[in-house]
């Protein structure tokens, strides 16, 4: 089937049947009247300009269309992301939705959820809300603002979207460094509040990306919210020396309600669990599963006391050693992901950027014992808890550091002992406390 | 759902009356100030609660000394007349133009009061784009803008040329102070006598039946137009859920409202009405167990009236709403109602449906309470005559 074909059909599954019978009369509207019915790439006619050209490569930069619309009685925060749908939900937009619902209600504002490449889901921002016990004081709003992609996205019915309705003095968080470009040619850049929870610099080759990404995290007017003391350090001796004037930065809070160990079965196996995210290069995939496999062969992880379990998302089926194939574990709710975590004993989590990111913390948070791998500043997370061990990125490191993780585990007093001395946040209230006390002062 | 022993009632526009009828009113009673009500043309919802409903207190609710009419443009052969007659007149929500201005210069010219009535945000342009986003109109279409922006800015004209303003709560009563610096009063859209004489048959029957339904839980979307496709929007993921959740409940759309495609596999459990008139309206909201009434949240939704809530509080059904300026006084969750803010509505309604079979008969009895208390045409005058300064 053609290209066009397939993303007809998904058109019709997504819109219905309605929507793909007006389509088709528009087209054949469009066929009668003599005008183009398919945009010809190759066809030199339809050479575009530089700004479209740019604009296509760059979708997900496109600006926030809106207007304006007079000051209301009650302020308003306006959350920018790309999704808040089930699979995204996990770290970082899941405190996204708490930063910017505790700064709503330490503003007595409204918040508006707006999202651009998926319709916004009320029910799961109430999950995550509900799941942290956030009650907002005031209305949630939610509003989508679709990035337009090409003719098959952009149907007139999407050309009809009104736009963003913005006010004067409303403020937006935005969490990505696309969703802050995006948003930056829209709104004033004082009144942006970009919560920057990764070097994301290193999501890209030295290219354009690359280029766009750093003009953003360089701009002077926007504020910065940061993800760790650890990262804000790393940015900060790494040339974005303005977030020492213009940047905050908080400790991610895990609450004991979700975060706990779990009953298990007297005797079970023990659980082994490693985040596997074979998309997310950073996550470094390919690596854990060779650890894996070492750890299995050598009898680090002996299969006969130890089952194994792969969470994340488009995980292959693997198998390990002479065979074993791992439980695999993907599209997860918070509290499933949470009931397992408060089951597992050891974890290998792998992040190749300065920040620790949220599984080492939800494992440890949960009573297990975690591997990670150090990088830059990030070389020591016993702060955190003494049950996240932090080793080279080398294999055998990485394996010495899997047996002393599987000595933890399996020595009870250690790991309790550990786990009753862990630094972690509890509270999300307390965990941006002070970033919303600076944020908000002389409003 | 709610098998109602009711019939339904044989109805006509009760204010279809000729001119001369009409004047009539307005001297039924000797030495009474004289109020005349004017609105472009008689219609079914602003002309009736702001016009008819208003005339129909002053002409029956036992105030002496006041007689009331409405008269429309189509009387303007007789706005002379009516001038003489009336020492009052009140502009409802009407559009400037060479005859109304002539109708308002003719009051003046006689040092008589001249007051706009609105019961929405449509005076002021600045809130034009925004009116139009939250009424899903096509703004690929340039005579959208000309006829919304005319619309508006023609409102705002007429308000300008009076002396005071009333409207429907206090929310839209400020953005009347703000827009125009005149002084504004409040009065409530309210039942009439015909409403409510259906309503309390209506409410009779399910007394008796201890409001007890045929063992379904039936949810409502009564749309009114097609302009709440995004309000409905809010809700329909939520009915989806608790659909798939709940065998037991099945959903009434009453309107122009069209369903996404995953509403397609409850087809069997949905139900559709067309428009009712108002009186019968209520037979139709008495048989649901629930009123959704879900609504954007900003300036525009923040000044609709209580209508929806009241219309169903009066014949014992119970409106689940968004915690808008209006809904948000009127309804005291859990006691006469429920609130939901936008990502909430799938564990109100099944907190509602779950609730509904332990307290359902007593919730709905406060609502009734509640709504004749206070959107009951019997207890309306002090607030009319105030807001006419005739008090």
């Amino acid at each position: 089937m053609s290209v066009r074909g397939r993303r007809f059909i998904e058109f019709w599954q997504e819109n219905g049947t309605r929507a793909a019978a007006r389509l088709i009369r528009e087209k054949l509207g469009d066929a009668i009247a003599g005008r183009a019915v398919f945009s010809k790439e190759d066809d030199e006619s339809n050479a575009e300009s530089v700004p479209q050209l740019r604009a296509r490569r760059f979708i997900s930069q496109q600006a926030l269309d809106v207007y304006t619309i007079p000051r209301p009685s009650v302020p308003r925060i306006s959350l920018v992301t790309d999704s808040i749908g089930s699979e995204s939900l996990f770290g970082g937009v899941g405190t996204a939705l708490l930063f910017s619902a505790q700064l709503a209600n330490q503003m007595n504002a409204t918040l508006r959820v707006v999202t651009r490449t998926e319709v916004p889901s009320p029910a799961n921002a109430w999950q995550i809300l509900n799941a942290y016990g956030i009650q907002l004081q005031q209305e949630i709003q939610f509003a989508f603002a679709p990035l337009k992609r090409d003719e098959i996205d952009t149907p007139p019915v999407a050309e009809a979207v009104p736009g963003l309705d913005i006010h004067p003095e409303e403020i937006f968080v935005t969490t990505s460094w696309w969703t802050t470009a995006a948003t930056l040619p829209s709104v004033p850049a004082a009144s942006i509040i970009y919560l920057l929870q990764e070097d994301e610099r290193m999501f890209y080759p030295f290219g354009e990306d690359r280029v766009h990404c750093e003009r953003v995290l360089r701009n002077q007017d926007i504020r910065f919210v940061v993800n760790t003391r650890l990262l804000y350090d790393h940015l900060m001796a790494t040339g974005l020396t303005h977030l020492g004037r213009n940047g905050f930065w908080f400790e991610p809070a895990f609450p004991k309600s979700l975060f706990h160990p779990r009953p298990r079965e007297a005797n079970g196996k023990k659980r082994f669990f490693f985040y596997a995210r074979p998309n997310n290069p950073r996550n470094l995939f390919q690596i854990g599963l060779g650890i894996i496999d070492h750890a299995v062969n050598e009898g680090i992880l002996d299969l006969e006391q130890w089952e194994i379990f792969l969470v994340g998302k488009d995980i292959p089926h693997v198998k390990f050693g002479a065979g074993y194939t791992p439980h695999r574990c993907e599209g997860l709710g918070w509290e499933a992901y949470a009931d397992l975590a408060g089951t597992i004993d050891l974890g290998l989590s792998l992040m190749y950027t300065p920040h620790p990111s949220y599984p080492p913390f939800d494992l440890a948070a949960s009573g297990a014992v975690v591997v990670t791998n150090r990088f830059t500043n990030k070389q020591d997370l016993s702060g955190y808890s003494p049950n996240i061990i932090c080793a080279e990125l080398e294999t055998r490191a990485l394996l010495d550091a899997l047996r002393s993780g599987v000595a933890i585990a399996n020595d009870r007093e250690t790991r309790h002992r550990n786990f009753a001395t862990n630094g972690l946040g509890t509270d999300w209230t307390l965990a941006f406390a002070d970033v919303l006390r600076a944020l908000t002062a002389g409003r | 759902m709610f098998s109602l022993d009711v019939p339904a009632v044989p109805y006509a526009d009760p204010w279809l009356l000729p001119v001369s009828a009409r004047l009539a009113m307005l001297h039924q009673r000797r030495g009474a100030k004289r109020v005349a009500y004017f609105y472009e043309e008689p219609n079914n919802s602003t002309f009736r609660y702001r016009a008819y409903n208003m005339a129909q207190v002053l002409n029956e609710s036992g105030v002496e000394n006041v007689s009331a009419s409405y008269f429309f443009l189509s009387d303007s052969e007789r706005f002379d007349e009516i001038a003489d007659a009336a020492d009052v007149l009140v502009i409802c929500r009407s559009r400037y133009c060479h005859r109304i201005n002539g109708l308002i210069t003719r009051f003046r010219s006689r040092r008589k009061q001249v007051l706009f009535d609105v019961d929405d945000l449509v005076f002021d342009t600045d809130y034009a784009h925004l009116v139009m986003a939250t009424l899903g109109l096509d703004l690929t279409q340039a005579g959208v803008w000309d006829d919304w922006f005319a619309m508006i800015a023609r409102m705002g004209q007429t308000l300008r040329l009076c002396d005071g303003a009333i409207t429907t709560n206090d929310f839209l009563a400020q953005k009347l102070a703000d827009y125009a610096g005149l002084p504004v009063a409040v009065v409530p859209n309210f039942m009439n006598r015909e409403q409510l004489a259906l309503a309390e048959k209506v409410y009779a029957a399910k007394e008796r039946m201890r409001f007890t339904g045929d063992g379904k839980v039936c949810l409502g979307y009564f749309s009114g137009s097609p302009s709440h496709r995004l309000d409905y929007a809010i809700v329909e993921p939520a009915l989806i859920e608790v659909m798939a959740e709940r065998p037991d409940v099945e959903v009434m759309v009453v309107g122009y409202i069209d369903h996404g495609p995953a509403m397609k596999k409850f087809a069997h459990r949905i139900s559709r009405q067309p428009f009712h008139d108002y009186v019968n309206l209520q037979r139709l909201l008495g048989t649901v167990e629930f009123n959704l009434m879900p609504l954007q949240s900003n300036a525009f939704t923040d000044c609709k009236s209580e209508l929806k809530y009241f219309e169903a509080a009066s014949v014992g059904t119970l409106s689940i709403a968004s915690p808008g300026f209006t809904y948000r006084h009127a309804i005291r969750d859990g006691e006469n109602g429920y609130l939901a803010k936008a990502h909430e509505w799938t564990e109100v309604i099944l907190k509602a449906v779950d609730r509904s079979s332990a307290n359902y008969g007593t919730m709905a009895a406060l609502a009734r309470q509640d709504a004749l208390a206070k959107f009951g045409w019997q207890h309306q005058a002090e607030a009319i005559l105030t807001a006419l300064q005739i008090a």
